[in-house]
């Protein structure tokens, strides 16, 4: 459980200075790295169902009723990781964690055209349907209410209108969804004894989203930014708290510390990394 | 102590040993980021060897004629061009910034008295024509010999420009300019054996492209799925047949090696062979996914057998088999225990290549503290070797090293904790026909030859 903690706490910083590395993200490591990750939270969060005692025994995902990871997974857990991404769940990560931001730095591949230049002809341009203008359905969806169903599910492909033609079953889909994938099976470890709660009993509950704005109500004006043409007009845009709005509500913010440390108690500022990899 | 390899052209493998015979590159403590040497690549007469480094540099060696007075000396290898082929660029779409590493170098076969090669960095691959010239035409009608132009009021007769030595002098010119056909980053170009098309791999795609043609390329793999948080595996390295057209390979991030036929269809997502090797339970761990990444493959020069470089070991694959390797080399066994080190130093991720000599009766890859492994696959011999200024001296027996595993340390043998991670030889090569290797240590290039005794 220790290593598995280290691991994770390594890995989301090499995900985060990713970012910052020239020529952009590289998909090959960040792929490895949310492999790793993921397996170390899986590994992680096992070891900790395991080792304490009481309601959450039954519980493979190791959650108390009391427990502010709670509303952040899926009610029916699910052996296919696959499955609970597909249905908006902030708690486990996103290979494609750091595009799935409306974030310059970090593009997402598929939310623009596969040429660097427009103007120059694409040799592949006839092959791939994606565009550009029209914005990435799944990009505010991370931030969805884990309780409400995600109709992303159906979703799923980059542009809906114009499936990719060559999206048939090819080698990246080798593994049939019902089998788990191997990072999945945690390494051997030997027992432990069971480790203190490392969080708060009374933490904070998920902040609630902001009541929606009532029917007929007129659109909130907003300044300086582009509005998008809808053709019709409805109730008003509901605003949509941010990641970091939600984190901040349950728990304080630590202060930043050096690469690799994380300032305060090491359990609290750990757990707030497994929930931080959660909701990305 | 006898060192690997087989004859140059011949198969079998002597008793000989390998001596240091050049070094390129400064000395300097301080290696700058752009001076380290990310590719190496013969030529297929094994005259020229050209290197690419992190600042977009490509410079080509070329080998000296043996001299009569040193028989015993084979030719050297001296700077014959250098020239930028790369530039950083800015891709503004995406706001990313395109480096100027030179990922790959692949030479394209001699026609006529030019050289050509291919250069790749992340997303533009170049042709690059590189030239000698040795006379100069002098007595033009309209200029001066200093390149002004006369006035033609003054021109009262006409004379015939002769050709007069000079010196001589090599030009690099892009003759073509592959760009904007790939969304990730390209790690592989490949030339057919038909001399006539080429392939490149990103993390995604393979495309086919035409020498002569820039504007348009055809995929022939994409495996990027429809919805990418399916996503399991990239693309690592892909290369040609030596000797069929219509063959490629292309390897993965689990560890998996596809061939494909051009044939059978014009998109080969399907592929015609799948080589993987069972993976052994017990050493299940966090990193296993990591090493088992395959980071380069490469064909024998008969084209009966390919090689692949995991972190931890050499595979040599009949292509007649798939279920399994025919061989296995450990390269660094004794890291296994260090995984989790190595993982938060970030040196798990490094990309080893490997090589074959010209008969494919052994193999090299690199290693860390400036070490790198052979293996002579008729003997199942290997010997570790070391590329350092200490042991420099012209031709100079290199001495095998020893990396103690555990228990007492035995005189001139390191331990594992003493290697110098920093130290890595990721890209090696070896003359297509002699037993002469080059091997690139960050800033360095070695050059080592055998020596028969």
């Amino acid at each position: 459980m220790e290593e598995a903690q280290r691991l994770l706490t390594v890995s989301v910083w090499k995900l985060y200075r990713c970012r910052l590395q020239r020529g952009g993200l590289r998909l090959h490591r960040s792929l490895q790295l949310s492999l790793l990750v993921r397996a170390a939270r899986h590994s992680y969060l096992t070891a900790r169902a395991a080792a304490e005692p009481g309601p959450t025994a039954g519980n493979p995902l190791g959650m108390a009723p009391g427990d502010p990871h709670r509303g952040d997974l899926p009610r029916t857990p699910s052996p296919d990781p696959r499955s609970t991404r597909d249905r908006g769940d902030p708690a486990s990560p996103d290979p494609r964690s750091t595009r799935d931001r409306a974030d310059p730095a970090s593009p997402d591949p598929r939310s623009t055209r596969d040429r660097a230049d427009p103007a120059s002809p694409d040799p592949r341009s006839t092959r791939d349907g994606e565009d550009p203008a029209s914005p990435d359905p799944r990009s505010t969806r991370d931030r969805a209410d884990p309780a409400s169903p995600d109709p992303r599910s159906t979703r799923d492909r980059e542009d809906p209108a114009s499936p990719d033609p060559r999206s048939t079953q090819g080698p990246a889909n080798r593994d049939q969804p019902q089998d788990s994938p191997s990072w999945y099976r945690a390494p051997p470890s030997s027992p432990r004894p069971p480790p203190p709660p490392r969080d708060p009993p009374s933490a904070p509950s998920v902040a609630p989203p902001p009541e929606p704005a009532s029917p007929g109500a007129a659109p909130v004006a907003r300044v300086g930014r582009k509005r998008r043409s809808s053709g019709s007009t409805g109730p008003g845009p509901v605003p949509v708290p941010s990641k970091r709005a939600r984190l901040e509500a349950e728990e304080p913010p630590l202060a930043p510390g050096p690469p690799g440390r994380c300032s305060g108690p090491p359990a609290a500022a750990f757990a707030f990394l497994v929930r931080a990899v959660g909701a990305c | 102590m006898a060192g690997v390899a087989g004859g140059g052209g011949g198969g079998g493998s002597n008793d000989f040993q390998w001596c240091f015979s050049q070094v390129k590159g400064a000395i300097d403590e301080d290696v700058a980021e752009a001076d380290i040497i990310s590719t190496v690549e013969f030529n297929y007469s094994g005259d020229l060897l050209a290197t690419g480094d992190k600042g977009g540099r490509v410079v080509i060696f070329q080998r000296e004629q043996e001299s009569k007075s040193r028989p015993h000396s084979r030719g050297e290898y001296n700077v014959y061009s250098t020239f930028q082929s790369h530039e950083p660029e800015f891709d503004y779409l995406k706001s990313l910034e395109i480096e100027e590493k030179i990922n790959k170098i692949r030479w394209l076969p001699q026609q006529n008295a030019a050289h050509f090669l291919l250069s790749t960095n992340d997303k533009t691959i170049k042709l690059w024509k590189i030239s000698e010239r040795d006379k100069r035409a002098e007595g033009y009608n309209l200029k001066d010999e200093d390149g002004r132009l006369r006035d033609p009021f003054r021109i009262t007769a006409l004379r015939v420009p002769i050709l007069k030595p000079m010196d001589l002098m090599v030009e690099a010119s892009p003759r073509r300019i592959f760009a904007n056909a790939h969304t990730y980053h390209i790690n592989s170009i490949s030339v057919n054996s038909d001399h006539e098309t080429y392939l490149s791999a990103d993390d995604l795609r393979i495309n086919l492209w035409h020498l002569e043609i820039t504007d348009r390329s055809f995929n022939i793999v994409d495996i990027k799925p429809a919805n990418m948080e399916e996503l399991t595996e990239v693309i690592t390295a892909a290369e040609f047949h030596p000797h069929h057209c219509n063959v490629f390979v292309y390897s993965s991030s689990k560890g998996t090696i596809r061939l494909c036929d051009m044939r059978s269809s014009a998109l080969c997502d399907r592929h015609s062979k799948f080589f993987e090797e069972p993976e052994d339970p017990s050493s299940r761990s966090f990193f296993s996914e990591i090493i088992s990444s395959i980071s380069d493959v490469k064909f024998s020069h008969s084209g009966r057998y390919m090689m692949t470089r995991d972190y931890l070991s050499v595979k040599v694959w009949d292509l007649n088999m798939e279920n399994r390797p025919v061989e296995t080399y450990q390269v660094h066994e004794y890291l296994r225990s260090k995984l989790c080190s190595l993982y938060e130093n970030d040196c798990i991720f490094d990309k080893f290549e490997c090589c074959w000599n010209g008969s494919d009766s052994a193999i090299m890859t690199g290693s860390y503290n400036n070490f790198f492994r052979m293996f002579d696959r008729s003997t199942r011999r290997d010997v570790t070797l070391e590329a350092s200024r200490e042991s420099s001296k012209p031709r100079a027996v290199l001495k095998p090293r020893k990396v103690c595993t555990g228990g007492k340390r035995k005189k001139d043998e390191i331990s594992v904790d003493s290697l110098d991670f920093n130290k890595k030889i990721l890209h090696t090569a070896w003359h297509p026909m002699e037993n002469i290797i080059a091997v690139a240590a960050t800033n360095n290039l070695y050059i080592f030859q055998d020596k028969i005794n």
